[in-house]
């Protein structure tokens, strides 16, 4: 805990800092957090989605992060989960050979050995796998991909090439955080899959790594059922290579059951255009874009860091399940809801943030920042809500957003390059 | 009785199927052969064609009201499958293809045969031949689509079968990758050709104004699955045998479609027809309320089951009680499948026979259970063996009741008499209803041949909204039908004196004063009295659109009445649907809910229809 001076003034060690930086679709924040043993630094998150950027690329991000560190080691670096658009950065190797992380936390689903204890998990990767495996060297999505979504109409063809994009496999980066990083002495960094008890929930925990604070670990559920918000998609076929969809995949029955085209009469029981329409209920490659992109949003950490007189509520991109969860479990609420500063989860769209939590449970004038950027299509549609934002308006929540920074006084102040917003949160 | 050489036609069909999901019977025991009507099945080509009959295939095969399309649209081309000539000497001979995972000739096997008994379990409750509308076929589709599911599609008039791969990491009992065929259920099968029936006998149950006309829907064809498999005597016999006598004990009666959800990952059934006790106050969604149906009715039928064969254990272990342990007498098991196979006709015709005493419209748990009730006195007042009670007592453990009974009595559950002053003064134009319904029945014997069902096809419309995984298989509105000509007569009767009537008098018999009639709905009805003689009846569907505002936009909602008239003319009982206006609160309910997201925020983009009825067969639950 940090000493308590007795002056009203604000004392500068007595706030955090965090840095929001402008990555456009996309997450990355630097916190400085003031401890009896010196400043700490966390870094929660580091990507952003290509077709979403910021002022960023991934070197001039992670490169930036460096500059901003002047050699400081970074104390906790926090993977909230493995959507390309939170951990892309982390993929520049070679950059991150240079900065010494102490501490690597992750959500469980991410721990290798966690599928021993749900198999589930390794079906979750082999997707994940798969879904790297359509785009080509040039960050194209492959032409047997392309034809397995042709029965879709354009909208959802582009919505699922987004959302293909964001569930890749990522095996720099994910390779980076698993076993790449580095301490200052050279031993590899701490890694935390978190909660470390699934037993109960909620859980909390105190680390070396940020002495004085206290982690409460409102997430991701320990029940595989609330960390999607679809079933597992049945057509598996997908594990061993999505592009199969597309191919001219031979009916599943040899040509001796078949009507060989030449007999097929002109005029069928279904017509042609019937049967394309048939087709689109195919479980195919748009319906499983969807469930991993439900899948990779509920592994989401969901963080309240304690420090001094300061909650922050950090939800990463959780879904559905786990906010019931939370609203579901009164401690985990009480805590949730305690909150004095608010990231906004999954860049302020309808389905991370509940409605209620936002009206009835948390305080008035909570102080919030929302790392996003608009775009266009069905996927990007309604990010960041307009609702939300009224509601956050009428709560009174002061807000800076990373693509409309503006200076609020006692909250935040942007760079004037609009690169980053500074905020400080009273501890 | 044969009277000359020629005369070979046979009365039945034996076809062999799977009556458990095929993972689960690889041991080859839980195959079943089932015994339906013989009827001549034609292979066709489709469409009338112009090129000769000899240069080109058939595409299908057809029965009178059913018929088997074959075609595997998943690819990009479109792949047609041989059809089977059910017919040819050596397949009939063997009671049908051997039953194979690989064979897709067995696979349209399987599903005519399963859809037949099906329909015949229909047919034999409710006296009388179900045909679609517009007596056109029924299609079935063994391999339409890649994917888990299976869905009937209102407007194609068509049963959709998926197949998929079993998942490779968590396949449960499946071999990892296998392909796994949802024709292959017989549950899966059965609970789509209900969704079929149960659209034609109550078109209107389309509009889903309350969670509980879809789950109505869920629940309703996974009890005609669940009782119509246990009814498999060979089946239910081994099974029986494994559990000792206890129905309960035996996953393999009470289980849904096992295979599927072993497939999806989940590693057990989909569903299963033993619940704990969840009464339907505690839940809101869908396919839990569905659930608790098919539970209270399977708790009914397995306390009767236990009743009836109370006095078998007890014979066998001299009033003990306490059975051997090992295996279970074979002449014991032989006798208690009896009971339950008996038991379990029972309960599915009474669900069945009930449909005759729902509204048209709106239908809820209550009024289900009312019209069970009453379909069940009608046959039976003295209930003997206990089972109208026992489901009776199984609803209230669950909270099903009908609000407005008052109580759980048997007197008060039946449905209301018609009070005769107000029905009293038509009960001439009734009774010419009645004579037209019974000609009409006479007509629809004796034409034999079924209309043609080559009409012209309905466009699959695609997919509009975002959050849905698939195009919409919702339910249209009705079609007006070609029919018989003493079925347009009684039709026209009826629309004549609905709109002969003042508006006063439509109020008084507690109609809309100013609403039009819709298209009529009836059949004609066969019951047995009490003292064995049959009395003929019509049971007429009589529904008016009605308007309401919701969420700030006028919206038409059907609302109507059933009559169940007797021979006389007179009325025996009306079932009305509750006012639309008494359901603003729950209809309002369910736009608010299809429009926003599960954290509560309006969606973007709203679901197409809030109040569509969804038939696809595997649902996931509203998240």
């Amino acid at each position: 805990m940090s000493t308590k001076k007795p002056s009203a003034k604000k004392n500068v060690a007595q706030q955090i800092h965090l840095r929001m930086y402008n990555v456009g679709f996309g997450d990355c924040f630097l916190l400085r957090i003031p401890t009896e043993d010196g400043e700490r630094r966390m870094l929660i998150d580091c990507g952003y989605h290509s077709q979403g950027k910021g002022s960023f690329s991934d070197v001039e991000l992670v490169t930036q992060i460096k500059d901003d560190l002047a050699n400081d080691p970074l104390d906790v670096v926090v993977a909230t989960h493995r959507h390309q658009d939170h951990i892309s950065g982390f993929g520049e190797k070679e950059l991150w050979k240079d900065i010494k992380v102490e501490e690597v936390w992750l959500p469980f689903t991410a721990d290798p050995m966690a599928a021993n204890d749900e198999p589930a998990l390794r079906a979750w990767q082999g997707l994940m796998e798969a879904a790297h495996g359509l785009w080509d060297d040039q960050g194209q999505l492959k032409a047997a991909a392309v034809s397995a979504l042709s029965a879709r109409d354009p909208e959802e063809q582009r919505a699922a090439e987004f959302m293909l994009w964001n569930a890749r496999a990522n095996a720099p980066g994910i390779e980076s955080l698993l076993t790449g990083m580095k301490r200052g002495d050279g031993r590899p960094s701490l890694r935390r899959f978190l909660p470390e008890d699934r037993k109960s929930y909620p859980t909390q925990f105190t680390t070396p790594a940020l002495p004085g604070v206290k982690v409460h670990v409102l997430g991701p559920p320990a029940d595989p059922a609330l960390r999607k918000n679809k079933k597992v998609p049945e057509s598996w076929a997908f594990g061993d290579g999505m592009g199969t969809a597309g191919d001219s995949i031979e009916s599943v029955f040899p040509a001796e059951w078949r009507v060989p085209a030449e007999r097929l009469p002109s005029r069928k029981p279904f017509t042609d255009t019937t049967l394309q329409g048939i087709r689109l209920f195919n479980d195919d490659l748009l319906y499983a874009a969807k469930a991993l992109e439900g899948f990779l949003n509920g592994e989401s950490l969901v963080l309240v860091l304690e420090i001094g007189r300061a909650r922050l509520l950090l939800p990463g991109d959780a879904e559905v399940g786990t906010w019931m969860t939370i609203l579901d479990n009164e401690d985990a609420l009480t805590m949730a809801s305690s909150a004095t500063f608010v990231k906004v989860g999954h860049h302020g769209s309808h389905n991370a943030t509940p409605i209620v939590f936002v009206r009835e449970h948390l305080a008035k004038a909570v102080p919030a920042v929302i790392s996003t950027q608009e775009g266009e299509g069905k996927f990007r549609n309604g990010i960041p809500l307009q609702e939300l934002l009224d509601a956050m308006i009428e709560r009174g929540m002061p807000f800076v957003r990373s693509d409309a920074p503006a200076a609020i006084e006692d909250l935040c102040e942007p760079s004037p390059d609009g690169k980053w917003v500074d905020c400080v949160i009273p501890c | 009785m044969r009277r000359s050489p020629d005369q070979t036609r046979p009365e039945f069909r034996q076809l062999r199927i799977y009556a458990i999901d095929p993972m689960v019977s690889r041991a080859g025991e839980h195959q079943a052969t089932v015994q339906i009507r013989f009827e001549p099945l034609e292979l066709k080509g489709g469409m009338k064609s112009p090129e000769p009959a000899s240069e080109r295939d058939p595409l299908k095969f057809a029965g009178r009201r059913v018929e088997v399309i074959d075609v595997d649209a998943a690819g990009p081309v479109p792949v047609w499958l041989k059809p089977v000539e059910l017919d040819d000497a050596n397949i009939a001979m063997q009671h049908g293809l051997e039953p194979s995972e690989s064979d897709p000739q067995f696979h349209q096997q399987m599903v005519y045969a399963v859809a037949m008994r099906t329909l015949e379990q229909f047919d034999r409750a409710l006296g009388r031949v179900v045909y679609f509308s517009g007596r056109r076929r029924l299609r079935l589709v063994p391999h339409a689509f890649r994917g888990g599911n299976a869905f009937y599609h209102p407007k194609l008039r068509a049963v959709l079968f998926g197949y998929f791969r079993a998942s490779k990491d968590a396949p449960g009992d499946n071999l990892p990758g296998q392909v796994i065929f949802t024709c292959l259920s017989h549950d899966i099968i059965a609970h789509e050709v209900t969704h079929a029936v149960v659209d034609r006998l109550r078109p209107y149950f389309n509009r889903a104004t309350s969670p509980h006309v879809r789950a109505f829907h869920e629940g309703f064809a996974d009890i005609v699955a669940v009782f119509q498999r246990l009814s498999f005597r060979d089946l239910v016999q081994r099974a029986l045998q494994d559990a000792r006598g206890d129905v309960r004990q035996s996953q393999l009666l009470s289980n849904i479609a096992a295979q599927f959800g072993q497939g999806l990952g989940s590693g057990h059934a989909l569903r299963t027809a033993l619940d704990s006790d969840t009464k339907i106050q505690d839940v809101t969604e869908e396919h839990a309320l569905g659930a608790v149906l098919v539970a209270a009715i399977f708790e009914g039928f397995y306390t009767t089951y236990e009743r009836r064969s109370a006095d078998l254990i007890r014979i066998a272990t001299g009033g003990t009680g306490e059975l051997p342990r090992g295996a279970l007498h074979p002449d014991l098991v032989s006798r208690l499948t009896a009971e339950c196979v008996r038991t379990a006709q029972s309960v599915l015709t009474m669900c069945i026979r009930a449909f005759d005493y729902l509204p048209p419209t709106d239908v809820t748990f209550g009024a289900f259970l009312r019209a069970l009730v009453t379909a069940d006195w009608e046959l039976n007042p003295l209930d003997e063996v206990g089972l109208r009670a026992a489901i009776i007592e199984a609803c209230r453990r669950r909270g099903i009741f009908a609000a407005e009974a008052g109580s759980l009595a048997v007197n008060a559950l039946l449905l209301d008499v018609a009070s005769n002053s107000a029905w009293h003064e038509h009960v001439l134009a009734f009774q010419h209803w009645v004579d037209l319904a019974i000609g009409k029945d006479i007509e629809e014997q004796r034409a034999d041949t079924p209309e043609d069902a080559d009409a012209a096809e309905a466009d699959v419309s695609p997919a509009r909204s975002f959050t849905q995984q698939a195009p919409s298989v919702q339910s249209e509105s009705i079609e007006a039908e070609e029919e018989l000509d003493s079925a347009r007569q009684l039709r026209d009767a009826i629309l004549a004196w609905f709109n002969a009537l003042p508006p006063a008098e439509r109020q008084r018999l507690g109609f809309d004063p100013v609403a039009t009639l819709q298209y009529p709905h009836f059949h004609s009805s066969r019951r047995v009295t009490a003292h064995g003689t049959v009395r003929f009846g019509l049971v007429v569907q009589l529904v008016q659109m009605q308007t309401l505002q919701v969420g700030g936009a006028p919206r038409e909602f059907p609302w109507g009445t059933t009559l169940v008239i007797d021979v006389s003319g007179h009325v025996r009982f009306i079932v009305a649907a509750p006012s639309v206006t008494s359901r603003a609160t729950d209809i309002e309910e369910m736009q608010r809910l299809a429009m926003t997201s599960a954290l509560g925020w309006k969606l973007p983009e709203p679901a197409a229809d809030p109040f569509a009825v969804d038939y696809r067969g595997m649902h996931e639950a509203r998240t």
